[in-house]
């Protein structure tokens, strides 16, 4: 997984594109260091734990959960991973005409 | 990084180490059925920490393998067994019957027996809300109609609270699956009663009423299709952000932890 995001991260730069992360592995410090260690630059939210407040509303109970929203906010595919997910992002970013 | 479900066997009993039953009842004085059973779930507890600290210092992935092998599980079954039936009807029995539940992986033995047991004789024990919870996995061995009649027995039955709100989640998250439409709207139904009458009952990973209005968030807001609801979040600088300031753009949400 991660390093497939890292890439697409990258390989989107400048383009109307977001990674989200949900993070359930602890404290706002817990997770920092995980970040600068893994070299993690997209957005983070601080869930705490696996029973998180986010987690626990969007009813995720596996590890990675990913949605793929498009750009008028419509959840549009549940689940890709991978080069899966990279196939989603850039059908809809076509779609965006971007 | 690992893909990880905690709707996994193992979560489920990581989640019900002898420490946490202790903890449960610290004035009580402990009866000797109760004595036995913790003895038991030290020595199994004491292996499975052995096993990891072995695991940890290993180096390759051929031997970490083998030494996750040797992780308890099966082996504890006659343990288990023996003990349910030495100390037949007490508190320690339904506890040591479900360990057997949950330790059989590939289901050998006699699950259908074992619930009806736990049934007729621990109907008023707490063991029961595990039953409940373990039943969303067993339902593939006990066929889903005994499933949901067992499931009918707890709810109806049990005066115990925390039992009842298993049970329910338990039957909603089973028919909210069903192929059928009406199955559906009564799991739906099933979880609509958990969040209006059962609130605050801790299930070892958040109450049940708010993980079943997870599920009717998820069943109303989370279709693909759906207008994805807005969320409110704080990143790991206290920095707060929310979902629709992304709006226009192409956007992953990745629930994910680095473990």
């Amino acid at each position: 997984m991660l390093p497939h995001e890292k890439e697409l991260v990258k390989l989107l730069d400048g383009k109307p594109f977001a990674l989200l992360g949900i993070n359930s592995d602890g404290d706002a410090a817990t997770v920092k260091k995980i970040l600068a260690d893994q070299n993690i630059t997209w957005r983070q939210a601080i869930d705490e734990d696996t029973s998180g407040a986010l987690a626990t509303k969007w009813n995720v109970s596996g590890w990675p959960t990913i949605f793929v929203i498009d750009a008028k906010g419509v959840i549009r595919y549940r689940d890709v991973r991978d080069q899966d997910m990279e196939d989603a992002v850039k059908k809809l970013l076509a779609e965006a005409g971007a | 990084m690992r893909t990880l479900f905690l709707i996994a066997p193992l979560a489920l009993f990581a989640g019900q180490s002898g420490a946490q039953q202790k903890a449960a009842a610290p004035q009580e004085t402990v009866s000797p059925e109760q004595k036995k059973l913790d003895e038991l779930l030290e020595r199994f507890n004491q292996k499975r920490a052995d096993v990891l600290e072995a695991y940890k210092k290993a180096t390759t992935d051929d031997e970490r393998e083998k030494i996750y092998a040797g992780m308890p599980g099966e082996d504890f079954i006659p343990a288990f067994k023996a003990l349910a039936v030495e100390v037949k009807g007490t508190d320690a029995a339904a506890h040591a019957w479900m360990w057997v539940l949950q330790l059989d992986q590939d289901r050998s033995e006699g699950m259908t027996e074992i619930v009806e047991l736990l049934l007729s004789e621990h109907m008023e024990s707490e063991v029961l809300a595990d039953l409940a919870g373990f039943m969303l996995f067993g339902s593939q061995t006990l066929g889903q109609g005994p499933t949901l009649e067992s499931l009918d027995a707890m709810i109806d039955g049990s005066s115990k609270k925390k039992v009842q709100a298993s049970a329910l989640f338990t039957k909603g998250s089973i028919l909210l699956n069903a192929k059928l439409e009406s199955s559906r709207a009564e799991g739906r139904k099933c979880m609509e009663r958990v969040v209006a009458n059962y609130p605050g009952i801790d299930s070892g990973r958040g109450t049940y009423a708010d993980r079943a209005a997870g599920s009717l968030f998820e069943l109303d807001h989370l279709q693909i299709g759906k207008a994805a609801p807005d969320f409110e979040a704080t990143d790991e600088n206290g920095v707060k952000w929310k979902l629709s300031d992304y709006r226009g753009k192409v956007v992953v949400v990745d629930f994910w932890g680095y473990w």
